[in-house]
């Protein structure tokens, strides 16, 4: 019987070391930020900030400014442009991680070819109580758009830091261009959109 | 077959059980070279509460909040907040350690605003006579002599924001709340 009784609790830490090993989470998994599922429409809200997607433009090229002159920037791909505004909740924070994570799962970083002007993520500080718009730009195979998430924190390296993922809707056919240019803006809205079809 | 335990074994299981609850804490506390009490220490102490026309001593210097000016903001329904305070050198070397300051606004409703990032041109549009003062971060005690120093630095917040209290917090002391 005590022999029984053995066998049994062996087999049985056997069993829960080899659940406990396929149910751990892997070291990268322990150290992502925690995510915070929201849908396009609605302002996603975490302890530390609120974010809320507006527009999502498409575009086959890109025009925007570099030392005061229009430059226009091709891509084998979509440019995907993201008109968006953001706030901090009781204490000041500055956004500087965004990435589009294709249906896929393939994840792209924000584009730094154009620059880091014009209101892009990252450019600005928020303040608690004070709304400010938001750009991003992203360079995209054509196929990593449609069921794309929008992937958005204070930073990618702080373990157990929040991060929006917005399940984004397909682009309307009314905002999707031929070209798109990107202007500079004043000091409310940092930037101006001009579409071409 | 199993043979029970001894009641001297089953007296060292629970003796040893008991120590390691007690060894495990003494270790970390004697592991951080007195490292960990500093910082449980620091961590109790209340924050020194200095009130409007007071001078607070820490970090080797004596702080008082000069004045905080609203000012016309950047941006609609927004305002500028300057804080100006002033620091009186008491003990330089204690002082050197604890730099750099920062210095932070909460409102009373909790919220907390940091200070602008490169103030710069914003101070000279605000007050051409602090624009070359220094901020928390760009704060050195070598130009002090015996007058007291001149920190400034520029908050924006909502236009309805009120209740203000500033907070200094210098390294290896407990935060000044200047009211």
């Amino acid at each position: 019987m005590t022999t029984f009784a053995n066998i049994l609790a062996l087999l049985l830490a056997a069993a829960a070391l080899y659940g406990m090993q396929h149910s751990t989470p892997s070291y990268s998994e322990i150290l992502s930020p925690v995510a915070v599922p929201a849908a396009q429409g609605k302002p996603a809200q975490t302890e530390r900030f609120v974010f809320g997607v507006a527009k999502v433009h498409l575009a086959g090229q890109l025009v925007a400014p570099q030392f005061g002159e229009p430059r226009t920037y091709t891509t084998s791909g979509k440019w995907l442009v993201v008109e968006a505004a953001a706030k901090a909740q009781d204490r000041s924070v500055s956004l500087t991680s965004a990435a589009w994570r294709g249906p896929s799962g393939l994840r792209f970083a924000m584009s730094t070819r154009i620059g880091s002007t014009l209101g892009l993520l990252g450019s600005e500080r928020l303040e608690p109580g004070i709304p400010r718009p938001v750009l991003l730009v992203f360079e995209l195979p054509e196929d990593q758009i449609e069921g794309g998430t929008l992937l958005v924190a204070e930073t990618a390296v702080t373990p157990l830091s929040e991060q929006v993922e917005i399940a984004m809707d397909s682009v309307p056919p009314e905002n999707r261009y031929e070209s798109l240019t990107l202007a500079r803006g004043g000091r409310i809205m940092p930037w101006s959109l001009e579409f071409h079809q | 077959m199993s043979v029970p335990a001894s009641s001297r074994e089953r007296k060292s299981y629970w003796i040893s059980l008991v120590s390691l609850l007690a060894a495990v804490p003494l270790a970390v506390l004697v592991g951080s070279r007195g490292e960990f009490a500093a910082w449980l220490q620091r961590r109790m102490e209340p924050p020194l509460t200095v009130e409007h026309d007071g001078s607070g001593q820490g970090a080797g210097g004596s702080w008082r909040l000069i004045s905080l000016r609203r000012l016309p903001g950047t941006l609609p329904d927004t305002s500028l907040m300057l804080a100006e305070i002033d620091l009186s050198v008491e003990a330089a070397d204690v002082l050197q350690q604890a730099l750099p300051c920062a210095l932070s606004l909460t409102d009373g409703a909790g919220r907390r605003w940091d200070p602008l990032p490169l103030p710069g041109r914003l101070l000279r549009e605000a007050d051409p006579e602090v624009a070359d003062r220094p901020q928390c971060t760009t704060l050195t005690i070598g130009e002090a002599g015996d007058a007291p120093l001149r920190v400034v630095e520029l908050f924006l917040v909502p236009r309805q924001a009120d209740g203000f209290t500033l907070s200094l917090a210098l390294t290896g002391s407990p935060p000044i709340l200047l009211k």
